[in-house]
């Protein structure tokens, strides 16, 4: 019988024997799906969007209501474009809108139109917004040729002369429609098209897109709270029940100690990650880009947050503390890292705390592979960021150990 | 071969001496006994010759293999702790635990499954492994706690109070599992307060008051050098009790008077009595009952420290 993995055993068996741990490491983040889901009604994260709106005219107006009944962004009406900057860069909306003067003229008398768009710099969020609102610009302009379109058919004569001979009404309209339009997919919708049904359309494709990110949550979270739960309570626990003595007096080294401690949380983190995919995969049947880059991630993650683990038990003064302690960072990082909402919801300071964070890095890692559909690109950096984290933290545990491993 | 050899221990904490240099050697094959009030230091001296706690100073050595600053990892392998708290993870069940302690010791299946059934045939814990130990009682842990100390048959087994909580005849089975255990050849120290423990059990015990150790012997030398001489107490009819004193003190012994009783000091009390009650019967003082009180360890401690060993509440 191998000791580490003797150790490993022993201490899964009795972290999924206690209520406490059941509760922390499966329930709460269920409860915390079930409650961030319900309050975004099943669509994607709301955007707050400040609009400067300088046109007066028409199409303006148009723009800005199908882009209202869109029900992913909420628009907050600015006059000037300082002041909507400073809204978003203080963390409090996403992105800011700017629909310069002459933009009705412009469109109603065939010119093209400008629209100014500054996002907020956080990439999980700067990457969403933009997406959207380039979806929804897509949907509104195909509905506007459709309508110019119409306009002209209605004037144009039905014949027209060239050199090349004569064409038919109907010939010079299909031309044309294949110049708009090549391909055209075909929705099949019982609904009248209309800007806001073209939307509609949009809005499902960015719920999707998102939906990736209930599997982001359920890894983050197990990655990050439950492994240092777990790394924590496999060393105080030993103490609490005065165990530590029995390992101490046998032949097993420090080293087997450390490392069977270490699978055991590396352990506890991968089933309760299983557990937690699979009934969100059954329950909201998400729509994920599933990719092989998050497994590093995961990996390095876990090293970084059992490291914090090891770290707290042997810091603290007794196993309650250390109990509490953990999970007070736990619960702290997990706030903060964009487990349940952007980073740049939080106010100034926090975000802050939140960018030096590594979790945070490994939230949007996870993010940007599983919600994104991203590369390597996305993923390198962060990994890079948690490795060495992970190694620092380790390295620091390993080394405060032996005093933990004696009884004063 | 010396099994132990503790020479001049002493553990300071916040400038208040736990161990005040202690020496002492204990013998392969004895039975060792520590015997010593609440905070006498009987846990952190068996602590550190466990590889638990450093000393702030002195020296061990266990098999002749220096125990502090040496290679601890041969010396546990040969070692088995009992600690004075039964230790065990109250979450798993009583055989989860034994597993996985015989995995500290890398033993494998089988041997674990014999020397489990071994000790099972001297402890009584047939019916407690299947259960978690968080929902034994104290006496019933204690047992199991026992089997995980000697699992791996040690040849130096250190027992922290193992009989706390254990009911006079499990105690008893237990001393029968350490005489076992010293005639396939473990040599065992262990504490206690319990000074009739001490003295049936162990073949020689050390006093230990306030970190020192007061003294140190077979317990009859003990009790020989430090302990009272043996009394004995006669008991007559009340109203019977001064003629008895006047016939005992004609022909010749010492007495006092206690409320209801006479008490006589002697060496060797058992040849003695009968010539007493025959003396007493002629006089018609006949004793209804006579006592012999033999000198204990109690008493050698009281007399050596004067302090009693167990306090009295
Ligand atoms: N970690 C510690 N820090 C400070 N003092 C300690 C520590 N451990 C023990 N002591 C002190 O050392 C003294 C001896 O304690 P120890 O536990 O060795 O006594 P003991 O003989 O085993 O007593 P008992 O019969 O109650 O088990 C006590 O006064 C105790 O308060
Ligand atoms: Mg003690």
């Amino acid at each position: 019988m191998n000791a580490p993995i003797q150790m490993a055993k022993k201490d899964l068996l009795s972290f999924f024997r206690s209520k406490s741990t059941i509760f922390w490491t499966l329930a709460f983040p269920l409860m915390m799906m079930l409650l961030f889901s319900s309050m975004f009604g099943g669509s994607s994260v709301m955007f707050k969007v400040a609009l400067v709106n300088e046109d007066s005219g028409i199409m303006s107006s148009v723009f800005v209501k199908a882009l209202n009944s869109t029900n992913v962004t909420s628009l907050v009406p600015f006059s000037n474009i300082k002041e909507a900057k400073n809204y978003v860069m203080n963390g409090r909306g996403s992105a800011v809108l700017v629909i310069p003067k002459g933009f009705s003229n412009n469109l109603t008398s065939g010119l093209a139109a400008t629209i100014y768009f500054y996002s907020s710099e956080d990439p999980q969020v700067k990457m969403a917004i933009t997406s959207m609102i380039k979806g929804f610009v897509d949907a509104f302009l195909e509905e506007y040729r459709e309508r110019m379109f119409s306009i002209m058919i209605q004037h144009m004569p039905s014949e027209v002369k060239t050199e090349a001979g004569i064409f038919t009404k109907e010939q010079i309209v299909n031309f044309m429609r294949m110049l708009i339009k090549p391909i055209d997919v075909r929705a099949v919708s019982l609904a009248k098209s209309s800007v806001t049904s073209k939307t509609a359309n949009y809005r499902k494709t960015s719920y999707w897109k998102a939906e990736g990110h209930w599997v982001t949550m359920m890894l983050a979270y197990s990655l990050i709270f439950s492994g240092m739960v777990s790394s924590a309570a496999f060393l105080s626990d030993e103490k609490l029940w005065g165990t530590v003595k029995r390992i101490l007096v046998s032949p097993v080294s420090r080293w087997s100690i450390l490392i069977g401690k270490l699978l055991g949380s590396l352990a506890v983190v991968t089933i309760s990650q299983i557990i937690l995919v699979a009934l969100t995969i059954l329950w909201l049947r998400p729509q994920v880009n599933w990719s092989i880059l998050s497994i590093p991630i995961i990996i390095a993650g876990d090293l970084a947050s059992i490291g914090i683990g090891f770290l707290v038990a042997e810091l603290s003064p007794n196993p309650k503390a250390a109990n509490e302690g953990v999970i007070t960072i736990g619960v702290m990082i997990q706030f903060i890292s964009g487990l349940y909402f952007p980073v740049s919801f939080l106010p100034g300071m926090l975000r802050v705390i939140a960018e030096a964070v590594p979790f945070t890095w490994a939230v949007r890692a996870l993010d940007g592979l599983l919600v994104f559909g991203r590369g390597l690109e996305a993923v390198w950096t962060p990994v890079l960021y948690l490795i060495v984290t992970a190694i620092v933290l380790t390295s620091l545990s390993v080394a405060l150990f032996p005093k933990w491993a004696r009884i004063e | 071969m010396l099994a132990l050899e503790v020479d001049s221990l002493t553990k300071i904490y916040d400038s208040s001496k736990v161990l005040d240099s202690v020496s002492f050697k204990v013998n392969e094959g004895e039975i060792f006994g520590l015997l010593g009030p609440n905070g006498a230091g009987k846990t952190t001296l068996m602590e550190i010759l466990s590889g638990i706690r450093d000393p702030t100073s002195g020296a061990v050595k266990i098999f002749d293999m220096n125990a502090i600053k040496g290679n601890r990892k041969e010396i546990n392998k040969l070692i088995g702790f009992n600690p004075q708290e039964t230790m065990l993870y109250d979450d798993l069940t009583g055989m989860e635990n034994l597993e996985f302690i015989a995995s500290l010791y890398h033993m494998d299946r089988s041997t674990f499954k014999s020397r489990l059934e071994d000790l099972m045939s001297l402890i009584d814990v047939k019916n407690l492994l299947k259960k978690r130990v968080g929902k034994l009682s104290g006496g019933q842990k204690r047992r199991i706690s026992i089997i995980a100390s000697i699992i791996h048959s040690p040849k130096l087994l250190i027992l922290d109070e193992p009989t706390v909580g254990l009911d006079p005849d499990a105690r008893r089975d237990f001393w029968k599992v350490i005489w076992k255990l010293r005639d396939r050849g473990s040599t065992i120290i262990l504490s206690t307060h319990y000074m009739e423990e001490a003295d049936e059990l162990c073949d020689r015990v050390a006093i230990m008051e306030s970190g020192r150790i007061v003294a140190i012997g077979k317990p009859e030398d003990l009790k020989r050098k430090y302990g009272d001489k043996s009394k004995i107490f006669i008991y007559t009819k009340l109203k019977l009790l001064d003629d008895a004193d006047l016939t005992l003190r004609g022909i010749g012994y010492k007495t006092t008077r206690m409320a209801d009783s006479l008490v006589i000091e002697e060496d060797s009390p058992s040849e003695l009595v009968p010539y007493l009650i025959s003396e007493m019967s002629r006089k018609g003082v006949q004793p209804e009952r006579i006592e012999i009180r033999n000198p204990t360890l109690e008493d050698v401690f009281l007399n050596l420290t004067g302090k009693p060993l167990v306090e009295v509440i």
